[in-house]
């Protein structure tokens, strides 16, 4: 957001009175805690009805980073980012495929984790924990793009003070974000994440009315981007090439089937009041794509077409020439500004506390309780949980610190899709056929992840910018992660029944 | 909630169709101020988005 007007000492207050109100959020979501299980704090008890749940699932899918990234996108490659709908759109197909059976399944035996689905379905202990440290790096990753995110807001708030601000924006906020998470648990999480998805598209899209108001009307933007594609041979108008259309095909397959398998998504679907909340939440979610991304679009192609130049990270700062022209505008534009950066920092922070709650319910079940202290309290364990998670911030914030300038916020998202991918047939298989075998997919997760790995960082003379003829290293690997699963599968169920049949005759002869 | 197969293929015709690869590279022409193949592509986002929503809907019955 560089290239801001300065903020007066009122904004300043206005958007610390609005980061305040978040820590009493947190407060009075611990008043309402009814016990001090691991239930209560990570899943809020009994659950969440419909709109509590549709709002904390938009929250958690579209995080401020989204609109940071995804109009950096559009700033680069042009209306082809137009991908980014049907990605989105794309999850909530994928929803359809496991959700509704996982969340019975997770109320009858009492799930927090996705290891508990995990660890009950297969009764294999290295498959939980490979499954679990997958999602923690996912975690790790998703929670880190967004205090770099964090940071960069408040760079671009302070223009002056540069990476002192940055490194100030990160700690500040992470501090806010991981007290009032400590003190309310989900519960805390979810009510704010309630009050920045609405304020969020409520102010993009008057942000957006604003820009048009400004800058004419779309077609305006469309024709400078076509004349510019017919003059320099760019492509942000004209339609996808083959390469792109090969990669549109990798990005909704791809996104579709790692980010619903998100950890803090699944931890929703767990925390619906019944299948009746979850089904209603998923049906609004499954129309949410389409205003919030087309915004985002028409956003970016606003910046592209009126502020072109921007390279690599800084691109994902385009957002903050948008703003300033609508800050600059009028009385109207300075406070639908300084409400839409609230909003954004908040939103920000709504989303890094999902993944930072998720993380350290993962860090104390699926690894400090499963595999050291399964003796330990719901007490003992929920404090265990909130020590994981001020000691998994303070390293993610010093990593933030250290990577300052170092990856631009949307390769951060390809690599959660190439890891985040290879679970997919791990829940939806499971769900669906009794014969997959826990070593099985342990085995079939195993060579995904190293394949999947290998192709994105082995600098092979095949892959070009981190793809393989277009497709994510994550969609090519999961080909061969789901053909070892199905075949292994049969191969030891054939070896089981082999084995019975032979035990049967032997006691039938004796 | 996916439970008849057809249903899968209805998808893969969604998908098939949004994916611009049949428009012409030359294509210029401009619908409502955005590229035609744009438009093409977040209607047949907005079909997606209707049949999962009577997907949702039809699934009430069997809760």
């Amino acid at each position: 957001m560089n290239n801001l007007a300065p903020l007066g000492t009122g904004s300043w207050l206005f958007i610390g009175c609005y980061l305040c109100s978040l820590l009493l959020i947190g407060w009075l979501a611990k008043k309402a805690r009814t016990e001090n299980s691991m239930q209560d704090f990570y899943l809020a008890g009994s659950g969440f009805g419909p709109v509590m749940l549709f709002m904390t699932l938009f929250a958690t899918q579209y995080s401020g980073n989204t609109f940071f990234a995804f109009t950096g996108a559009t700033y680069r490659i042009g209306y082809s980012w137009i991908v980014c709908l049907h990605f989105m759109t794309a999850i909530i197909i994928v929803y359809l495929l496991f959700a509704e059976r996982l969340h019975i399944l997770a109320k009858q035996r009492n799930y927090l984790t996705p290891g508990d689905f995990i660890q009950d379905r297969y009764q294999n202990k290295a498959l939980t924990v490979i499954v679990a440290i997958v999602m923690i790096a996912v975690l790790c990753n998703f929670l880190l793009a967004q205090l770099m995110a964090m940071g960069r807001a408040m760079e671009g708030l302070n223009p002056d003070d540069g990476p002192a601000a940055y490194n100030m924006g990160v700690v500040v906020l992470a501090l806010i974000m991981v007290v009032y998470g400590t003190l309310g648990g989900m519960r805390a999480v979810v009510w704010t994440d309630a009050l920045q998805g609405a304020i969020l598209i409520v102010g993009f899209a008057l942000l957006v009315v604003s820009l048009l108001d400004l800058f004419g009307p779309i077609g305006k933007a469309t024709q400078i981007l076509m004349e510019r594609d017919r003059v320099s041979g760019t492509r942000f108008a004209s339609v996808p090439n083959a390469a792109q259309c090969r990669e549109w095909l990798s990005y909704v397959i791809g996104v579709g089937f790692a980010f619903a398998f998100y950890p803090q998504a699944i931890q929703r679907i767990y925390a619906a009041r019944n299948t009746v909340a979850l089904k209603r939440s998923l049906l609004v979610m499954s129309f949410m794509p389409l205003p919030t991304m087309i915004i985002v679009v028409m956003t970016g192609v606003i910046a592209l077409a009126y502020f072109p130049g921007l390279e690599g990270a800084s691109a994902d700062q385009i957002f903050g020439n948008l703003l300033r022209e609508v800050q600059m505008s009028s009385i109207f534009g300075y406070g639908l500004v300084l409400v839409i950066l609230s909003a954004v920092l908040a939103a920000m922070m709504s989303t890094a506390d999902s993944a930072l709650l998720s993380l350290s319910s993962m860090l104390t079940k699926d690894v400090f309780a499963r595999c050291f202290f399964g003796l330990a309290s719901e007490e003992q364990l929920t404090l265990v949980g909130k020590i994981f998670s001020w000691t998994m911030l303070l390293l993610l914030v010093l990593l933030a610190i250290v990577l300052r300038e170092e990856a631009s916020l949307v390769k951060l998202l390809d690599r959660k899709l190439d890891l985040l991918i290879q679970i997919a047939p791990v829940f939806i298989l499971g769900l669906r056929w009794r014969a997959l075998d826990g070593s099985a997919a342990a085995i079939g997760l195993l060579t995904g992840i190293s394949i999947a790995l290998i192709l994105a960082y082995g600098d092979l003379t095949f892959v070009h910018n981190g793809k393989v003829f277009n497709f994510h290293p994550g969609v090519v690997a999961v080909v061969p992660n789901l053909t070892i699963t199905i075949l292994l599968s049969l191969w030891f169920n054939r070896r089981l029944v082999v084995k019975k049949n032979i035990q049967n005759s032997s006691s039938i002869n004796t | 909630m996916f439970q008849h197969f057809p249903t899968f293929f209805v998808y893969i015709i969604l998908l098939t169709l949004a994916i611009p690869w049949y428009w012409d590279s030359d294509s210029q022409l401009i619908w409502f101020g955005f590229p035609a193949w744009v438009v093409t592509s977040v209607l047949i986002s907005l079909i997606a988005s209707i049949v999962t929503c009577v997907i949702f809907l039809r699934s009430y019955d069997n809760t």
